[in-house]
């Protein structure tokens, strides 16, 4: 299958913009049955970017736009060719069998068998754990698919309940939550169980009309840089100051207490969030607990991590001296045929749209 | 040069001359009203006035009377412009600055700081006022004395320079502003018997009054005071000279620069505003207005440089 | 590299020399004096000299020494005191003396440990093949949070992460020097070893002369020159500035000091910015490309970017930057994993690993509390122990179990208990003393604890300085010599032979 992605983020601003850096993680990934045909990043703004290579070998984006703006819009979009995987199914191996053989992978993929920043080993979560837990004769394959389910039965679709910086104990505590936690309570079960899972962010293709899921990211990963005072707080301008601005801190940017931005506004798709569990015999294998799904060839992966907090689509800081900003995020995902592109978009756009 | 230095070089130079000021106009008074019994009921209040400071006074001092206003012009640490708070200031940016100063001006500026800590109004009565007072003038002059004579002549003198200029015209005017009124509440007054000793006072404060004789002779006349605290180009403390050697700095620094910038712009506003006019000039068309032009300019031209050299933003 | 055969030999958790160690008597030993009371040869005229004053001119030396320190400046704000008050580094004038041939086997040993710990960043941060061949666990380095996934994929110049190292060394009772502790985050301390030699050279002139002690006053030119040999893409005249936290942090007045000497701007990062992935001083002229910083702020506050998002100290983007290759820092991002205490255990391994050397200067025998055999062992005998946990610096949650109370002990088992990978325990040292003035008018001479820490520089080359602070603990008895828990220091001589 073939699809086209245009990821937009737009910035508005009370008060300009200025010295604002930021980190991307929008490309999605070449390897795996998935290919990125292409690629390409633009701002409305003129900008400075540099592509690299993270810790768990994402392909990042850092963009820095230093002039001040109002208004700051990053399109992200890429062509990308997804092979139907094959659901993994069972593994021929028991969980018991499984954990014998781990000295070696603990040591390989120690970060992902451990807690977290959003998956903490905490009471809560061992005891949900521990209510549905592994019988010794369980297959591998089966436990993890099984599990995906029972955290996707035990809670609802709620996009309220949670917020993009929650940690799997807001779930635990809410009943409700959206895809980002399905897959933290997910990978949480599973490293529990010994079984080593990530985090996988990236997006979900239409499959048909109907579905609709909010925005992953926010503004609090967008944040205004705190200031620097130009001379001692309590030491400037005294009170025979030569009139008009005496206080020097008058004039750098103020710093914005997170809670005072507005919530995103979404239109369309937005990004996906599922796991991915490492298998005997067919290695890291996508797990989809919002939809209560093999990864099929709807699923396409931009970045993988321990949670949330390793990929961000976008994370960044920036200057101003206004108190407000807005972000809205608009996300487009057309299958492409040869020749094409299909119709039925879910976002309702002409075929070819650009945003 | 950084941006931040040349602020901390700015405000430094500009608490050290402010502490200046206090501490003469404190010292001048104190030994006036031991002279001359008081004119008015409260012969210290009107220093309130010069600085712009009566409300904040008011906030935490019921009567303007001598004890209460010696400690907030001298000792009050919640008052950021007393002489203790200036000069922990002035350290403060110059410990900012320790590279750009000579080690000589630190250890200067240090040990006045470390004296400064150790005062209390307690301290006042048994020096007694005329021993402190000198002793803390003697120490701003070693502290100026090392600049001038071991800072070399680049951008770091230039801030410096810029901060105590500006700072010293500003002062000036006010002094005058309020001691004037003060002092001469009529226009018919002008140019009548005035009241030497309190005019004397007015010149001691600004360290201009063997300056005065040397100029003028024994009596004073009021116009000739308004003459060398405004306008006379060679005595140091004038708002003329000041103000030349302000936009001096100010062209040396904006050397680098093409063009006419908003800073250099205000400081020859006020340069041609203090040449081009006179004592008689000024007293004629209204000398509060003169000095309130005089002061706004200082605000511009402060603003005007922080912009330009000063701002991280 | 000589990999082959290395697993069996480290691996062994130590048990057997635990249990002799434990065993073990020892007495300081005295770095003027020898056994028999006579002094060491190379302390033979400052003994004399020592000898030659009473209690008075004693008193008075060390008057001296605090009044210039005290008139310089020469001061360290202290975390948690009350006024936030800066206090005088304390100063003891009687000299710590190393013969040549003695400095000249720890200069060895050092290089060499330095250009091991650096090989050992560079891998960690590369391909990994020391964890890969299990000669260090994988999961010690990746499961500590000094482990900065940020410095993957940056490469300094020719491979530095390490451009300057303070090495903190203890001597035995059996005379010899053993390495404590590495600190190649950002090691302070050189200021106080050049104004040290500064007030000395003023209290006893001849001495120094006539003694050939080496010369400590090139450090900042060599600081400076191995800073410039860091410029990106082989930059000539490259911009070098020192970032500093700002006058509130501990060491500020060694950051004024270095970038005077050096010659360099001192700059905050609201000085910086970073544009077109270039890293710029905001001058009053505009702005100014910067190469190379030395940055004496810690990583969680380098860029709030990556790191702390509420950070005022750093510079927004600098890491991208860093990444882009048009800038460098000093010491890299990611080098406070090798100061972590447990690591320290492999470090010998590194050395053969990387070098395939013998350590010319071993480390104190350090026990990993990981290892439930070993933790069983040490808890029993924890009164026996120094216990440290394996993040932290400055000697803060350091127990000295020989003199703790019990209360103190039980608290302690509790914390290992709770977390035994947190921490490692190392026999206690017994330092050796040194005379230093003591009682309390400083009249007196009396036996002091002191450790040692010289100062490594990695450039394109390595350079050490000769000697380093000497610290010394300046209560009797105490084996605390940090300046941040009452300790002090003394100049040290370097004999030229």
């Amino acid at each position: 299958m073939l699809y086209r992605i245009t990821h937009t983020t737009r910035f508005e601003y009370e008060l300009p913009a200025y010295d604002s850096q930021n980190e991307l993680r929008m490309r999605p990934w070449d390897r795996d049955g998935q290919r990125c045909i292409s690629f390409d990043l633009t701002t409305n703004e003129p900008s400075s970017t540099l592509e690299y290579g993270d810790f768990f070998g994402n392909r990042a984006h850092s963009i820095c736009v230093s002039a001040p703006h109002r208004k700051l819009e990053i399109v992200a979009r890429s062509v990308v060719e997804l092979d139907t995987p094959q659901p993994p199914g069972a593994t021929g191996m028991t969980l018991v069998e499984f954990l014998r053989g781990d000295s070696v992978r603990n040591n390989v993929y120690f970060e992902y068998l451990n807690p977290s920043q959003y998956i903490p080993f905490s009471e809560r979560l061992r005891k949900f754990f521990w209510m549905a837990r592994p019988q010794e004769t369980e297959d591998v394959g089966l436990y993890v698919a099984r599990m995906m389910a029972y955290v996707r039965d035990q809670f609802e679709y709620e996009t309220t309940a949670t917020h993009v910086h929650s940690s799997l104990n807001d779930i635990l505590d809410s009943g409700g939550g959206v895809c980002q936690d399905f897959a933290h309570l997910t990978i949480g079960i599973l490293r529990l169980a010994g079984i080593p899972a990530r985090y996988v962010s990236g997006y979900l293709a239409p499959a048909g009309a109907g579905y609709l899921a909010p925005a992953a990211g926010s503004p609090l990963d967008h944040m205004p840089s705190p200031p620097g005072p130009l001379s001692p707080p309590d030491l400037t301008a005294g009170s025979n100051a030569l009139g008009g601005v005496g206080s020097s801190s008058d004039l750098t940017a103020r710093f914005h207490p997170p809670g005072t931005l507005s919530p995103p506004d979404v239109t369309a798709q937005a990004s996906h969030a599922w796991l991915e569990a490492w298998l005997p015999g067919t290695g890291w294998s996508g797990f989809d607990p919002t939809h209560r799904c093999a990864v099929d060839g709807r699923h396409i992966g931009v970045a993988v991590g321990r949670d949330y907090a390793d990929v961000p689509p976008l994370r960044g800081v920036f200057r101003s001296d206004g108190m407000d900003s807005m972000m809205t995020v608009h996300l487009n995902v057309e299958p492409l045929n040869a020749g094409g592109p299909s119709g039925g978009s879910l976002s309702g756009s002409q075929s070819r749209s650009q945003q | 040069m950084l941006r931040r230095i040349a602020d901390h070089l700015y405000w430094a130079a500009r608490y050290l001359e402010r502490a200046q000021w206090r501490s003469r106009l404190v010292d001048v008074n104190y030994h006036l009203n031991l002279e001359v019994p008081p004119r008015m009921a409260d012969p210290w209040e009107p220093l309130l006035g010069i600085t712009g400071e009566r409300e904040m006074f008011a906030q935490r001092y019921t009567h303007a009377d001598e004890a209460s206003v010696v400690d907030f012009f001298t000792f009050d640490r919640e008052n950021s412009s007393s002489i203790r708070s200036c000069i922990e200031a002035a350290r403060t940016n110059l410990s900012a600055l320790r590279n750009t100063i000579s080690s000589e001006m630190w250890l200067q500026m240090n040990e006045l700081y470390l004296d400064s800590r150790q005062w209390s109004p307690g301290l006042l009565a048994s020096e007694g006022f005329s021993s402190f007072f000198t002793d803390l003038r003697n120490h701003f002059y070693s502290i100026t004395g090392i600049i001038r004579s071991t800072m070399p002549r680049d951008l770091s003198y230039d801030f410096l320079e810029i901060g105590t200029m500006l700072e010293r015209a500003d002062n000036v005017a006010r002094l005058l502003d309020v001691k004037y009124h003060y002092l001469l509440p009529r226009l018919e007054d002008i140019g009548g018997p005035s009241d030497g000793r309190q005019w004397a006072a007015v010149l001691r404060s600004a360290s201009a009054l063997e300056a005065f004789r040397k100029l003028y002779g024994y009596s004073i006349r009021v116009d000739r005071v308004v003459e060398i605290l405004l306008f006379d180009p060679n005595f140091p403390r004038s708002a003329r000279f000041s103000t030349e050697r302000l936009a001096a700095s100010v062209e040396r620094v904006a050397a680098q620069n093409c063009g006419h910038l908003p800073h250099q712009l205000a400081s020859d506003n006020l340069l041609a505003l203090l040449r081009g006019s006179s004592a008689s000039q000024a007293i004629t068309d209204g000398l509060h207005e003169f000095l309130l032009k005089v002061e706004e300019q200082c605000s511009t031209i402060s603003d005007a440089l922080f912009s330009e050299y000063m701002t991280l933003g | 590299m000589g990999r082959e055969g290395m697993n069996a030999q480290h691996l062994s958790n130590g048990m057997p020399e635990l249990k002799a160690a434990a065993l073990a008597a020892d007495l300081p030993m005295n770095e003027m004096f020898s056994a028999d009371g006579h002094p060491r040869p190379e302390c033979a005229r400052v003994v004399n000299y020592l000898l030659s004053m009473d209690t008075r001119r004693l008193a008075e030396l060390g008057e001296r020494a605090h009044e210039m320190f005290l008139r310089m400046g020469v001061t360290f704000n202290v975390y948690g005191n009350e006024d936030g008050s800066e206090r005088i580094f304390p100063f003891d004038p009687v000299p710590r003396i190393i013969p040549a041939a003695t400095w000249s086997e720890i200069e060895a040993g050092l290089i060499q440990r330095v250009r091991a710990l650096n090989a050992f960043l560079a891998d960690i941060y590369g391909d990994g093949a020391i964890l890969k061949d299990g000669i260090v666990p994988r999961d010690l380095i990746i499961g500590s949070s000094q482990f900065r996934h940020a410095a993957v994929g940056i490469k300094p110049p020719h491979n530095n992460f390490v451009t300057v190292a303070g090495i903190d060394l203890v001597r035995g009772s059996d005379g010899r020097f053993y390495i404590l502790e590495d600190n190649v985050r950002t090691p302070s301390g050189v200021s106080y070893v050049i104004e040290n030699r500064v007030i000395m050279t003023r209290l006893m002139p001849e001495l120094i002369r006539t003694l050939k002690v080496r010369s400590v006053e090139q450090y900042p030119a060599d600081l400076l020159a191995s800073l410039r040999e860091l410029s990106p893409n082989g930059k000539s005249d490259p911009a070098v500035a020192l970032l500093t936290p700002g006058p509130f942090n501990s060491a500020f007045f060694e950051h004024v000091f270095l970038s005077q000497q050096m010659g360099v701007d001192l700059v905050e990062g609201q000085d910086l910015v970073c544009a077109d992935h270039k890293l710029f001083a905001k001058t009053v002229y505009g702005l100014r490309q910067m190469d190379v910083i030395y940055r004496r702020v810690d990583d969680d506050f380098l860029d709030p970017v990556v790191f702390r998002p509420d950070s005022l100290l750093g510079v927004p983007g600098l890491t991208a930057v860093l990444r882009a290759g048009n800038a460098v820092v000093a010491n890299a991002i990611g080098t406070g994993i090798a100061d972590d205490k447990a690591v320290f255990a492999y470090t010998p391994a590194m050395i053969r690993y990387y070098l395939n050397e013998e350590p010319i200067l071993p480390i104190v025998e350090t026990h990993l509390l990981r290892d439930p055999e070993v933790c069983e062992f040490v808890l029993r005998n924890l009164d026996r122990y120094v216990i440290k946990p394996t993040g932290a610096s400055g000697g803060y949650g350091v127990v000295i179990g020989p003199q703790a109370s019990s209360l103190e002990l039980a608290e302690t088992r509790a914390r290992i208990l709770r977390d035994p990978a947190a921490f490692i325990a190392q026999p206690v040292v017994q330092l050796s003393v040194h005379p230093t003035l003591a009682g309390g008018t400083g009249s007196t001479l009396a036996a002091r604890h002191v450790d040692l820490r010289p100062f490594v520089l990695l450039g394109a080359k390595p350079r050490v300085l000769p000697g380093g602070l000497t610290r010394v603990a300046l209560r009797e008895g105490s084996l605390i010599v940090n300046s941040s828990q009452g300790g002090g220091s003394k100049d040290t001589w370097v004999l030229e032979n």
